[in-house]
């Protein structure tokens, strides 16, 4: 069977005991409020794991197996688990791009689990290591001095978080303006080759092979098709040739209806 | 590096050679290209290369299932009919559905993991098809590959992707104007390419067709299949049929022609092979296919220019594995005596002839085009 688990539940977790039992990490939506949810949930296969979260009505977007860290002290160090499981609960999913677009160019600090997770273990060791000293077994001095150490590591944020660097929105940037220029430099391309095959044979330019060599004499119709053949296919790849249109286009093709045939006006 | 063909006036290519030198034009293309012309289609595909190699290929592409069967086919992609017929012990994909790939229909409702496998298998797929004609290793491929006359533009997208991985240049064409183009008359006719997933009729009129000139079914060689495997099994409740084997029977035998022996086939009932007559059931269900060609000529030759109607309805072209059907073009001459009659000739090689077109095309399409594609 499967378990799920967004608390601060310091419990031995099922998945240290039982070696048959995974502990996945999820993140879902609760189904009856929509609420984005993340954390922890264990089973011993991807499916039973699913089941669990379902049967908590938790609808699952996305399951990773994300194994305990091995601890053979478990009982004695639920801390880390603990740490871990209320970063899950405070979690809250949002859109990235979102995020990306309303702090670009600004400098951004982001919550470090592992930053949080390594300093709390640091603090609590040294304030463990240090009330010991100082007053002895005094286990409410301990926890005051413990509180105290938390309290003071919460203060400043940077024991909380990274600066995401602006290099790589930058780089982004850049990338997309020369996509932009590529694309731009293409389509000039694309419209020049165009052009120099309309000339014809003569001048320098040439036409379908088929008839190279031969009369002489590029039947038009065909140069034409493997023009908008080949436009066509720059269109499909994202490349418009901004192109005048000829002087006779509003004269309709031979084989099409004329604008005062019967067939037309039907 | 091109040679006068016997025709006359035309020059062509030759295989593994520069597509355009030897003569003053400079194209900057100075590259071995083998030009090819690909038919992807929803039951066969085929290729034909400027080598004059050919080769047609089930759309069919298969994956074992499991490490006994990857044992038992010494390999991990099986192709074609050996897929086919080694489905048992495969995860087996067509991946082409109404001449598309599978999944980029707006309506095909294919989840996102089965769209991805498809697209997967129509890459596998098409290369297979490309090592099939053993390209040099310095050739670049360059290739036109033809799509169902309706494809949207999503249909083509994907299809270009996938080529884009196997091909070192790529275009997408419609394939009754491939037919079209490969025969020469590219005015005043009317193509229909009737394949597995598709009927297409388009009608041409000396330059690129647009949406107007083209008109697609969903009524098809797979329709046909499934109504004959319907109308069978009502006949004849206990046969144990596949629509597979009604495919092998209408390809073996379809008709609609007044005048026909009697077609008898052997179907298991109860594990023991039975004849069966399957005439009657066998003519009516290629028959579904008459109506909605007949239609479709009616609305194109109607919207067409008046002065030129006549001569349209004078030049219908059948083509694809539907132009194999014995009698076909002489049930829709006689359908069409309701709209004015006409005439109806079955092309050359109607398996081939979207593919022979393709290659056509990429034979006249001038080298800087295919380097504007890479």
């Amino acid at each position: 069977m499967g378990r799920y688990d967004d608390t601060t539940d310091d419990r031995p977790d099922p998945a240290a005991e039982d070696p048959t039992t995974v502990r996945y990490r999820f993140k879902g939506l609760v189904r009856s409020t929509g609420q984005p949810v993340e954390g922890h949930a264990n089973g011993e296969t991807e499916e039973t794991a699913y089941a669990a979260l379902s049967e908590h009505g938790i609808v699952t977007e996305s399951l990773t197996p994300d194994p305990e860290p091995l601890n053979l002290n478990r009982a004695n160090q639920p801390l880390a688990s603990a740490i871990d499981s209320a970063l899950d609960t405070a979690a809250a999913q949002v859109p990235f791009d979102q995020l990306t677009e309303r702090f670009k160019g600004k400098n951004v600090w982001v919550l470090d689990r592992d930053k949080i997770r390594s300093r709390v273990a640091q603090v609590v060791d040294q304030a463990l290591a240090q009330a010991q000293q100082t007053t002895g077994t005094d286990v409410s001095a301990i926890r005051s001095s413990v509180a105290d150490a938390i309290d003071g590591l919460f203060r400043d944020n940077k024991n909380l978080t990274s600066q995401v660097s602006n290099n790589a929105i930058q780089m982004d940037r850049q990338i997309q303006r020369m996509e932009a220029f590529t694309h731009k430099a293409e389509s000039l391309l694309a419209q020049m080759t165009v052009a120099i095959s309309r000339m014809g044979t003569g001048g320098g330019g040439f036409g379908p092979q088929r008839y190279q060599g031969g009369s002489g004499v590029i039947p038009q119709e065909q140069n034409q098709v493997l023009v908008e053949i080949f436009k066509e296919n720059l269109r499909l790849r994202g490349i418009e040739i901004d192109e005048k249109p000829p002087a006779d286009a509003t004269v309709a093709p031979s084989g099409e209806a004329p604008a005062d045939s019967p067939a037309a006006n039907n | 590096m091109a040679e006068q063909s016997q025709g006359g006036g035309h020059i062509r290519p030759v295989a593994g050679k520069s597509i355009l030198s030897g003569s003053d034009v400079d194209s900057g293309a100075n590259e071995k290209a083998l030009l090819l012309g690909i038919d992807l289609g929803t039951s066969r595909s085929s290729i034909v290369s400027m080598t004059g190699a050919r080769k047609t290929v089930e759309s069919y592409v298969g994956y074992p299932r499991d490490a006994v069967s990857r044992k038992m086919l010494k390999t991990d992609v099986v192709y074609g009919k050996a897929a086919l017929d080694n489905r048992l012990a495969l995860n087996l994909f067509r991946p082409l559905e109404k001449g598309v790939i599978k999944g980029t229909r707006d309506d095909a409702g294919v989840a996102e993991d089965e769209q991805r496998k498809n697209l997967e298998a129509a890459k596998h797929l098409l290369r297979h098809l490309v090592e099939t004609i053993h390209p040099g290793r310095d050739e670049v491929l360059f290739g036109v590959v033809g799509v169902p006359s309706r494809a949207t533009s999503k249909n083509k997208e994907a299809i270009l992707a996938i080529a884009r991985e196997v091909l070192d240049s790529v275009m997408i064409v419609s394939e009754p104007f491939t037919v079209a183009y490969g025969m020469e008359r590219m005015s005043d006719v009317l193509v229909i390419d009737i394949g597995a997933g598709t009927t297409d009729l388009c009608r041409m009129h000396g330059t690129v067709p647009t949406e107007e000139d083209e008109i697609s079914y969903t009524i098809a060689g797979d329709a046909v299949d499934q109504k004959l495997h319907d109308l069978i099994m009502a006949k004849y409740p206990r046969a144990q049929l596949t629509v597979n084997m009604c495919k092998i029977f209408k390809e073996q035998y379809g008709f609609v022609s007044d005048a026909r022996d009697k077609v008898e086939v052997e179907i298991p009932v109860d594990g023991k092979p039975t004849p069966h007559d399957i005439t009657a059931e066998l003519k009516q269900a290629c028959e579904i296919l008459i109506q909605p060609i007949v239609e479709g000529i009616h609305k194109l030759v109607s919207s067409f220019n008046p002065e030129f109607q006549d001569r349209l309805r004078h030049n219908v072209l059948l083509s694809g594995g539907g132009g194999l059907l014995d009698g076909l073009n002489k049930r829709i001459e006689d359908a069409m005596q309701a709209i004015g009659g006409g005439k109806v000739t079955v092309v050359e090689e109607p398996m081939y002839a979207g593919a022979n077109g393709a290659l056509q095309l990429a034979i006249d399409m001038p080298g800087e085009y295919w380097q504007q594609l890479r």
